[in-house]
């Protein structure tokens, strides 16, 4: 499990904890990248990414003034990311239902530097992604792509500790039955 | 390592964006054009139940508002071309987001057309400065005299110098300042000084020889929304743009334009293309290659693909992509059900590639298991 991506969502952001008083702009220029990374890895679609970043920090300028520790922005600001890539999600997957599905291009989501075999890999993940409830898929992302602890993963999801590891139990299965 | 662990290494490592400065920028740009509207949203459902409580109010009292109900719009009075004199805090909205702020009380502007297709405004006396949002649609045009400007989505300021010239200057993205039949595109970071009448002819001489110098393509809008990564909003544009393409790599760029905004079938006659007329070029095996990919994967032609996949191998030669386009090939024909070509092909990859990282998937595949 990366250790990178532990910390994302814990550590506090010392570097803004000087500042009490956090802007939207100064927030978008701050995390918009860490955004979209959190909701490009979760989504896998690198089209929306952008207009979903800019519904996060909608969000963020609504609720700014509710952010008493501006030294845990960065944590906040990734609630708000999970929650709206967790609402993209079950869109699409409602959108499905009726046929209307994007074709999404899964292999290239990385960068140049990856060979066009591990690109195909990457896109047999996704593939198997989409094929998970919206619950499933989060909690697995959540836990072996973001590397978030259980309670974490739980908090995030909006579910007991239990449910929790129940959907990343089934994620994990259904990823392995595909992916190998 | 499973295939699942290191698909989950590549992901947490190589998946990620790489926004720059500028792209930020526009995006604060953006971000603050949508609360705007969002809060002139709230602004106008709070006036229009104000007003409607305020109408039921009369009834209620017996009084009759007369011909109220037709009284003047916010949106008509929103379109009149009204000229606003001052101050930063006197901002004029267009209905896209786009801003103008004019610089001081001595600054008169005014908004001529305000349509989705068309953006005009005129600046008859002072500074004003301009964040247009991006939209490939609509032309965004300042008039200031003789001389206009054209933009397809910057930050700007214009100004008509007391000399009757007029200054413009660039912080963000490319504008075309157009005078007489000349033209001059100014980028990032540049400013130039026009004179305020088409009639100075060595103004026009020299706006004259820049047109002749610069290179259409490179502000094809449709190129700048690919390169964004908006490959929906480029995807629209490709048609009216295609006879002024330049090699490969916009034929690249408007596959990818096409692959990416769920348009296989308009990929592939751009990828066909460039392995057609650039076979020598590398950009070509990559063409290959990506035909392989999507007639597999999109459009469920495995024959096909299997043509591709081994076009890409032969123009590899002995390169990077010859061990995965073999690979794909022996993937491609097993589905097309050529048992004995895929296999063949296996045993290829096998005796070339005894060390591949695909050589257990290959050799399934193959049936040589």
């Amino acid at each position: 499990m990366s250790s990178t991506h532990l910390r994302l969502m814990e550590a506090p952001d010392v570097s803004t904890s000087a500042g009490a008083n956090m802007t939207v702009e100064l927030a978008y220029r701050r995390y918009a990248p860490f955004a979209a990374g959190l909701i490009l890895r979760i989504t896998g679609s690198r089209e929306s990414v952008e207009d979903l970043v800019q519904d996060v920090f909608l969000l963020v300028a609504s609720k700014l003034g509710t952010l008493r520790q501006p030294e845990s922005a960065k944590a906040w600001i990734a609630v708000m990311a999970v929650n709206v890539a967790r609402g993209a999600l079950r869109k699409r997957k409602l959108l499905s239902r009726f046929g209307f599905t994007a074709v999404e291009s899964y292999e290239d989501l990385a960068g140049d530097s990856v060979s066009p075999f591990d690109r195909l890999l990457i896109g047999r993940v996704y593939r198997a992604l989409d094929t998970l409830t919206v619950e499933e898929r989060m909690a697995w992302t959540l836990r072996h792509l973001e590397g978030e602890k259980l309670e974490r993963v739980a908090q995030l999801c909006r579910c007991s500790l239990s449910t929790a590891k129940r959907r990343i139990e089934a994620g994990q299965l259904r990823l392995q039955e595909v992916v190998g | 390592m499973t295939d699942l662990d290191r698909a989950k290494d590549l992901i947490r490592k190589g998946i990620k964006v790489d926004w720059d400065e500028q792209y930020l920028e526009l995006g604060a740009i953006r971000l603050k054009s949508r609360r705007d509207r969002r809060r002139r949203a709230i602004a106008f459902v709070s006036v229009v139940t104000a007003c409607a409580a305020v109408l039921m109010g009369l009834r209620w009292h017996g009084r009759n508002a007369g011909d109220g109900a037709s009284a003047p719009t916010a949106a008509a009075s929103a379109q009149a071309p009204t000229p606003v004199r001052g101050g930063l805090e006197r901002a004029l909205h267009f209905s896209d987001g786009s801003l103008a702020f004019p610089a001081d009380d001595q600054t008169s502007l005014s908004i001529v057309d305000d349509t989705p297709s068309r953006m005009t405004a005129e600046l008859t006396s002072g500074r004003s400065r301009f964040e247009v949002m991006p939209s490939p649609s609509r032309m965004f045009a300042v008039h200031a005299g003789a001389v206009t400007v054209i933009v397809i989505g910057t930050t700007f300021t214009i100004e008509r110098a007391a000399s009757g010239a007029v200054d413009v200057s660039v912080e963000h993205g490319r504008v075309r300042v157009e005078l007489g039949t000349g033209y001059q595109e100014l980028g990032a970071g540049e400013s130039a000084s026009f004179p305020a009448s088409s009639a100075d002819p060595a103004s026009t001489a020299a706006v004259q020889a820049t047109q002749r110098r610069s290179t259409p393509s490179e502000t094809l809008p449709w190129r700048v929304l690919a390169e964004q990564r908006k490959f929906q909003e480029a995807f629209r544009l490709l048609p009216a743009a295609s006879q002024t393409w330049e090699g490969p790599r916009d034929l690249l760029l408007a596959a990818d334009s096409a692959r990416l905004s769920g348009h296989p079938e308009a990929a592939v006659k751009y990828l066909a293309k460039i392995v057609r007329q650039y076979p020598t070029d590398f950009s070509a095996q990559l063409a290959a290659f990506s035909l392989g990919s999507i007639y597999l994967d999109q459009l469920n032609r495995p024959g096909d693909a299997a043509f591709r996949f081994g076009q890409a191998r032969t123009l590899a030669g002995t390169g990077a992509l010859s061990d995965d386009a073999l690979a794909r090939q022996v993937e491609a024909l097993a589905r097309f059900g050529d048992a004995v070509q895929a296999r063949a092909r296996a045993e290829e990859y096998v005796r070339l590639f005894p060390a591949g990282r695909r050589v257990a998937l290959v050799r399934k595949l193959g049936g040589i298991d």
